[in-house]
Formats: C-alpha cells, structure tokens, sequence
C-alpha cells in the first residue's frame, strides 16, 4: 500500500542539563492513506513526541532531531522551508486534535471568531499562501455554511448559537466535538489526535472516539491516534503500533495485535489490563531514564525473554504475520527455523 | 457596547468598586471644570498677604493659606497636575513596558535576557528612592517628575507582560498558530495582549494610585512643579510650620490625596474581580 506518512529512522533527542535526553531512537512508523492508527505506550515513551515530530512543533531550543526522515505525501517534512510547511502543509494537509480541549482555545474570543480565523487562511477553497490579509465576503460566506454544516455532523446542538459562545460557556466534551470539527474544516489528508479523550469522562469518550472513527471513514481520512489506554485503541485503530521508552516495538493491525501479541513488552501490557480473572498486575521494573537509556532493545532489563544479543544490539524489523512488524530477536509464539 | 454595560452592571452591583469609580469620577470632573468650581480662580497666581491663615467660612470653604489664597480653589487647580503627571507617567510606563515585555517573553535568546536585566536593574533600588534622585538630579518641574516617575514605573509592566507572554505562550491555542505560520507580531498582538489585558488593566488603575502618591512624595520633598504652584505634595509641605493652629491648610490636599489614592486601588480591585474571564459571560448571557 501507498503510505500517507512514513517515519524512517528517526532520532530525536533533548538536551537538557544532565545531557541529552535521547527520546526517540530509530523509530520506524508508517500511516496508510485512509488508515486510523493507534500509537500506544506509556507516558514518556515518545509518543507525544513523535506527533509533535510529525506536526513540527517541538521546541526549538531544546529538541534534536539528528537523523531521520518524515516523509508525508512524498515531501520530507524534516528538509523543507519550515514557513512554507506551516502555510501549504500544517494545518491544511495535517491538522491536529488536542489533548486538552481546555486550553486549546483561546479564552477571550467567541468560538465563531475562532473558527472564522482559521477558515480566512486554511479554507480548502483558499489559496495556499495568498496573504489573507482580507477576507472575501463570498468565501466568507461559502465557509460560514461548511462551518455550521459540520458542526451539525459533529452532533453539536444548536451550532449558531455556539458561534456565540465563548470557549468556557460550553463542556469538555463539545469543545472536544469542535476541535473535530476545526479538525476537518481544513478537509486534511491526515489528522493527529493527542490522547484526544484522556481529559473527558468515559461516557464521553466513547461517543467521541466513534464520531471521529466514523466521520474519518466517511471523508477518507488518515488518523494517528495516540493513547496510553488499548481499550480505545481497539475500539477505533486499523493498525496499532506499540512503543516503549522511545523505540518502536511492534505493530498490527488491529485484531491480529490484540490476539496474537508478538513482542513480550506487548504481551505483558495486554496482560496488566485489569482483568476479573487475572486482577490487576504490572509489569516489574521501571521504565528507563532517557538520559542514559540501556543498550539494544530498551526493554531488555524488564524482560523475561532476555538473552545476551538483546543487549548488543536493537533488533532488526521482522515479519510476524500479515502487516504485523515485530522488533523482538525472542518474539513470543513463534518458533524460529533458524534457532539451534 | 454590550461589554460597556455589562461592566456597568456589574460595578453598580461592587459597592466598593462603585467608590472607588466616583472618587476617581469626581477627580477628573474637578480637573476638568475647575475654573468654573473654584471660587477665586485668580487666586492660583496671584496673592492676598493680609488675609492669611483665615479658618474655614463661606468665604473660603477650607480656609486661606499662608499668601492668603483660596486653599479649596488652588486644591481644584492641584487636581489638573495631579491627573496630567499621573496620566501622563503612566502612559510612558506602558507603552515602554508593554513592548519590552512582549519581545522579552517572546523570544528566547540574548535580547530577551538583556531586556529583562535592564529591567531587573531598575527593579533593584526601591521605586521611590530612583525617583527622588532622577527628579533631584534633573532639577524641580513638572516634566521631570513625569520623567522620573516613567523612568522608575516602566519595569513594573515589563515584568508583569513578560511573565504573562511566558505563560500565554504555552497555551495550545498560541502554539498551534505558530505551528500555523503565524507572525511573532501576531502572535503577540492577537493573542498574547488580549489575554493579559485585563491584569494590565488592573496593574494600570492600582498603578494610577501608587503614581499619584509618589509624585505627591517629590512635590512635598520640593522635586515637583516650584511655587507658587498649586501641587498637592508641595501644599502640604508648606503647610507644615503652620501646623496645628492652620489644620485646615494641610488637611484639604492631605485628604484629597487619600481620597483619590484610595478610590484607584478600590476601582482597581472591583476591576480585577469584574475582569476575570471566569466570571464573564457572553453578550447575549
């Protein structure tokens, strides 16, 4: 298949005073066209980083990236003009769903004036890069009704009435629903949602994770979704890619991943689910410190599968299946040819 | 318009912050009209020695002072200085200490901390002991403690602008239209200043009342405007000797002084609790 997105490589450090946090090592990721998939690890395990890597806002002043190439619709984002990515590329092809939907607006204009400010420079019916300096009435027009449109797709009660609001007069939940919606205003080929439900309440959560399965189906948009909770993971992804303290472990598609887990890190995630019949368990051990990280596979300190190669060295990318990518040199549930 | 009435509303409904906004109120129409209030306008410039040290009358509601003038018609000519030197202060103060602070909270590198540092600096020696010694060095008139008070009062508002930009710029909202491509200008215009103006606003009328009582300091210590004006700070210095057979000559600038300092610094905290956004609501609410 024809990836939107394709990760290779990439290295990612931040410097800070004990030394270089090394955040992101190797990771290899890719998002299909159409594709909705899952990135799932523990906090601090890159996943944030890895978005904002994509998107391009890492800070400036202390994020590295020192090697690797994000490629998007065949344009590496890593190389290019960073102006002309933020005016043809973010915003318009990539847009972005956030974590907290409390501080995603800005809490002295209404929502409308908001929406509008967005719609006046990354329309689709806009110029890229034309200043938009002034905003003609007829596009105003055209753009007012996409907005009401799709604030009606996104079950938004009363959308003309919203417009009005300020940001702090309305719930989590529908400021949740209008970043969806700002979302897919500027009709991108890929959206990122960070953690997008973990501030909401779980009957809310559910709703939302549907609305936005449902609406990128419909329009054929990719979604990378990332989340510390599999519940949601499996409830929306085609394709779910787990990470661990920076490295990229294993990814499949969805049932295959749930199913038939490859790499031992996976198995004792799925496993720490709280379950009725096995309670709540953890895994033993500590994620590691990024400043000085262990060798080779990071996970290799916590494993029970450990031999003296995890160490020496990362493991290369094997295929466990169809589409499902393993980083393991002691994947579970499989029995190696070639192992004496 | 809405907002207008909408703060109306809500500073008829703070009894202190209504107060607060008639001191200040009376203040400017005092200044404003007071050739037609004062009763011996001419008395500003011009002496009466024979009616010295006179009580309170009909006369003269409080008194006459040590030249024989109208102590009640120099107290509304006071005014005008009082508002042009506090007015004036501290718009040099904001205007400086705005941009400063913007640039400085924007950016991250040498200018930022070369900004701050100057800042620091002023912050450093007590606000009004700088003001004294600028005004003292600069000689007595009414351009000079506006410049000493705009030079000691600036910083105030850098630092509060700075930390504010520091914070604003976290926000997702401010994030994601730079991600967008959004200019460093708009970015600070649109929405870093939108966000802190209400605690500038706030900082602005509470600074009002520390101005007007600083400059009042300089005029009593003889830094401000010379004789015969009818400065505040200065009318209570010269009523001193008099004292307490001539109560009247210090009282009336003593009280107007408080009254109007007080009225600012009431105004100001109805004006923090009427502004903060968590407790505003839409037009139509």
């Amino acid at each position: 298949m024809d990836d939107l997105l394709t990760v290779a490589d990439l290295e990612v450090g931040f410097q800070t005073d004990r030394g270089l946090a090394r955040v992101l090592d190797r990771v290899n990721f890719h998002v299909g066209r159409g594709e909705i998939v899952g990135l799932v690890g523990e906090s601090g395990c890159g996943k944030t980083t890895l978005a904002r890597a994509i998107l391009g806002v890492l800070p400036a002043n202390a994020a590295r990236i020192s090697s690797g190439v994000i490629d998007f619709d065949g344009r590496n984002l890593l190389a290019e003009d960073p102006q002309g990515l933020a005016t043809e590329v973010r915003g318009r092809q990539i847009t972005f769903v956030p974590q907290d939907p409390f501080s995603s607006f800005n809490p002295v204009f209404t929502i409308g004036a908001q929406i509008d400010e967005l719609m006046k420079w990354k329309s689709p019916d806009s110029e890229p890069g034309a200043a938009a300096r002034f905003y003609p009435r007829v596009r105003r027009r055209a753009d007012r009704g996409r907005v009401l449109e799709l604030l009606r797709t996104v079950q938004l009660p009363d959308p003309e009435g919203i417009l009005k609001k300020y940001p702090h007069e309305v719930s989590g939940g529908q400021r949740q629903r209008l970043m969806i919606a700002m979302a897919l205003l500027p009709e991108p080929q890929l959206i990122i949602a960070d953690e997008p439900t973990t501030a909401l309440d779980v009957t809310i959560q559910a709703q939302i994770l549907k609305l936005l399965k449902r609406l990128a189906a419909e329009r054929g948009v990719s979604v990378l979704f990332t989340t510390h909770d599999l519940g949601t993971a499996y409830e929306i992804c085609d394709r779910v890619t787990v990470m661990y303290a920076g490295q990229e472990v294993e990814s499949a598609p969805s049932d295959d991943f749930f199913a038939a887990p490859r790499h031992p890190y996976t198995k004792r995630l799925l496993e720490s689910l709280p379950s009725r019949e096995h309670g709540i368990s953890g895994i033993p051990g500590q994620i590691p410190a990024l400043i000085d990280p262990p060798s080779g596979c990071r996970f290799h300190p916590r494993c029970t599968r450990v031999s003296d190669r995890c160490a020496a060295r990362r493991p290369d990318v094997t295929d466990a299946g169809p589409a499902h990518r393993v980083r393991c040199h002691h994947p579970v549930g499989i029995v190696r040819e070639a192992a004496s | 318009m809405e907002t207008l009435r909408f703060l109306l509303r809500k500073l008829a409904a703070d009894r202190t912050a209504a107060l607060g906004a008639l001191l200040i109120l009376l203040l400017i129409v005092v200044a404003i009209a007071a050739p037609m209030l004062s009763t011996h306008p001419q008395d500003v410039t011009e002496f009466n020695p024979p009616g010295r040290l006179q009580p309170p009358s009909v006369e003269h509601f409080f008194g006459t002072d040590r030249m024989g003038s109208d102590v009640y018609s120099r107290l509304l000519f006071g005014a005008r200085i009082t508002i042009a030197i506090a007015v004036i202060a501290i718009g040099v103060s904001v205007l400086i200490g705005i941009p400063v602070g913007l640039v400085a909270g924007y950016y991250r590198n040498w200018v930022s901390d070369a900004l701050m540092r100057i800042s620091d600096i002023f912050l450093a020696v007590p606000q009004i002991v700088l003001a004294i010694a600028i005004a003292q060095t600069l000689g007595p008139s009414i351009e000079n403690v506006i410049l000493a008070l705009s030079a000691t009062y600036w910083p105030f508002w850098a630092r509060l602008v700075y930390a504010e930009t520091r914070s604003a710029l976290n926000e997702t909202y401010v994030e994601a239209s730079i991600a967008l491509g959004a200019s460093p200008g708009r970015v600070m215009l649109f929405h870093v200043l939108p966000n802190i103006s209400s605690s500038l606003i706030v900082r602005t009328t509470i600074g009002m009342g520390g101005t007007i009582l600083t400059a009042a300091t300089l005029g009593f210590l003889g830094l401000g405007p010379p004789a015969p004006s009818p400065e505040w700070g200065r009318t209570i210095a010269e009523s001193r000797e008099f004292l307490p057979e001539a109560w009247w000559y210090a009282t009336a600038p003593g009280l107007a002084i408080f009254l109007v300092v007080m009225g600012f610094n009431l105004f100001g905290d109805g004006l923090r609790d009427i502004l903060d956004p968590r407790t505003r609501r839409s037009a139509d609410g």
